[in-house]
């Protein structure tokens, strides 16, 4: 069993994160989707050929997952062979042992969708599947915390998850390495969300932009960040536009002479006036940190949620009162929303607020929030833990999905633990 | 379907519409592409599925037996039949689950301790007025012109789409015109 590869892959709804365990090198981040140009081209490009287009121009996409869970399982499956073909990672699966991530939650009609893919479809030698945030414990935890004196344990025994990724938020209490399920929420918002979100602000106040998902996202990227101030920036956002530190102009890309937006150059903009080519130009202003508010009041579109914060809060009183003040102080930050400037001292500002003043409030962000989650399964593969929950494909035709169940759950690990 | 909505400019839109556009405009924020193009949807399509009849064994109790020994192209055929995430949801049957059970519907974050604060529909920032016919909110003049220059279009769409999800549970388009106009 210890001879065969272990590939990690976590699959995550906007990108898979693919290598081979104890081999940082081999790590792909291949974006999890398809497109098609549409308007009569068939032509289609497969994850990472993405990177291979010039003009990202109205791109139609087809994504495997729908609100965080997998349900299009042809898209899924070429996005895979892409994956595991000679031009990214070359896997033989006969002879590979697959640690794959799922969401929390998965329902077990879907998990048995995974079962049938990995082990009859394409033939895997083994399989575990995890839910992602229990990877991220793997990692060296306390390192993220450096005001603390040395710590003799790499891996604080509570650590509160918080993983805000494409699709969904969720926040996860992980103790001594096992996720406390009860205490699991999830809040609806995602990148995928906030994009789509500011999509239709820009196209509604500016530039009809509702087909341009692929430049909507990179604005997002360039321009967005979380207020530590919020309504003092919204009435900054009042100001006029030429002395205003909020306003950003945002060149779009036309695909002819730039092939990737850019945030000009305001004193710039004036005396351009002489080139023959103008620029088409985005005005940001509240848009750009109204749109990650989103993560932090949902409420601000109509959502009935709180938001990390709140949730967060939520979340540790569902634990035991013992571990309360663990939680607050060992808090991970993971997802691509993690990203966002300000976002980490955002919720280190509100939560404390929010949380018992006895407590401390420590919060820790990964330098890559994304890959994170791989890297932790990369240390975990071949572990003790992880070898408790292998499931082999000789045991999967012998048993059947239920010992996918059995092994893979972590419904038996709660007792106890909750109050 | 008895409802009636007044259709006559100035007309009030009723809390059960104002609700239902709500909750269209978050389903919006979920899609994957602004249009949906079939014929774009099935490209590279290798193996097209059987009719549901054929293969309706699906979601039955297979996780307690051994797999059948199937050809990976039963398998796959089995697999690529594409089921909206609702469905998979309501044949999981999740809700019939113990109460201390943890499952998806549960692990919901709960709604906000504070009140929610008030943005203009058209310009972003905050607001203090409501428009009285369909509850947008506005900050001023200027924007209540602009909302209500392109107010009444979604009025005829928003009642439309209710018809429609009325008769069958099908989700509608997305209609271009309710976009940002923030019946919130």
């Amino acid at each position: 069993m210890a001879d065969n590869p272990i590939l990690v892959m976590d699959n995550g709804a906007s990108t898979i994160k693919a290598g081979y365990a104890k081999q940082p090198e081999t790590l792909h981040v291949i974006p999890n989707c398809k497109v098609t140009r549409g308007k009569g081209e068939k032509t289609t490009f497969t994850g990472d050929q993405l990177h291979k287009l010039s003009d990202y121009a109205g791109l139609y996409y087809r994504l495997p997952f729908e609100k965080g869970y997998l349900t299009n399982w042809e898209v899924q499956k070429s996005l895979w062979d892409r994956t595991f073909s000679r031009d990214i990672l070359n896997v033989n699966p006969t002879s590979t042992s697959l640690l794959i991530t799922e969401p929390c939650f998965n329902f077990p009609n879907i998990q048995h969708c995974y079962d049938e893919m990995i082990f009859e479809a394409y033939e895997f030698y083994a399989c575990c599947r995890v839910i992602a945030p229990y990877l991220c414990g793997y990692n060296n935890v306390s390192s993220l915390f450096p005001s603390q004196t040395p710590s003799v344990n790499e891996r604080p025994d509570c650590i509160l998850v918080v993983d805000s990724g494409y699709s969904f938020t969720h926040i996860v209490p992980i103790v001594v390495g096992r996720p406390v399920l009860t205490a699991v929420r999830r809040i609806n918002i995602g990148g995928k969300l906030l994009t789509n979100h500011l999509k239709e602000i820009v196209s509604f106040r500016h530039w009809d932009m509702m087909d341009q998902t692929y430049v909507v996202n990179e604005i997002k990227e360039t321009c967005c960040y979380v207020s530590k101030d919020f309504l003092g920036d919204l009435d900054t956002g009042r100001r006029n536009p030429k002395e205003n530190p909020i306003v950003q102009e945002y060149v779009l890309p036309d695909f002819s002479r730039n092939s990737k937006g850019y945030v000009r150059d305001k004193k710039r903009s004036s005396r351009s006036t002489n080139d023959i080519y103008e620029d088409q130009v985005l005005r940001m202003n509240n848009e750009r940190f109204t749109i990650p508010e989103l993560l932090f009041h949902p409420s601000n579109i109509g959502m009935n949620q709180a938001g990390i914060p709140e949730t967060i809060v939520e979340s540790v009183s569902l634990t035991h009162s013992d571990l309360h003040g663990l939680f607050y102080s060992n808090i991970v930050l993971v997802g691509g929303n993690a990203s966002f400037p300000g976002y980490k001292e955002r919720i280190e500002q509100d939560l404390r607020v929010l949380a018992p003043s006895e407590y401390e409030v420590r919060v820790g962000m990964p330098e890559n929030p994304i890959t994170y989650t791989w890297h932790g399964g990369s240390n975990y593969a071949g572990s003790p833990d992880h070898r408790n929950k292998l499931v082999t494909r000789a045991e999967y035709m012998e048993h059947g999905s239920n010992i996918c169940l059995q092994r893979f759950g972590m419904s038996e690990d709660v007792d106890g633990m909750q109050e | 379907m008895s409802r009636k909505i007044d259709r006559r400019p100035g007309g009030i839109i009723d809390e059960d519409t104002r609700r239902q556009s709500l909750k269209r405009r978050l389903d919006g924020l979920e899609r994957d592409n602004y249009q949906e193009v079939p014929e774009l949807e099935l490209l590279g399509t290798v193996i097209k599925p059987r009719r549901t009849s054929e293969v309706g064994d699906r979601d039955g109790a297979i996780a307690n037996k051994k797999p059948r020994l199937r050809s990976k192209k039963e398998i796959l055929r089995q697999l690529y039949i594409k089921k909206s995430l609702k469905t998979l949801i309501d044949e999981s049957r999740v809700e019939l689950a113990s109460e201390d059970m943890p499952t998806y519907l549960t692990a919901a974050a709960s709604p906000s301790k504070f009140p929610p604060k008030k943005f203009c529909s058209v310009c972003g920032f905050l607001s203090k007025y409501n428009c009285k016919q369909c509850g947008a909110k506005y900050c001023s003049l200027a924007c209540k012109a602009t909302h209500t220059d392109m107010r009444n279009t979604p009025v005829v769409e928003m009642e439309e789409y209710r018809d429609e999800a009325e008769e069958d549970d099908v989700e509608p388009e997305l209609v271009a015109g309710l976009i940002g106009f923030g019946f919130v």
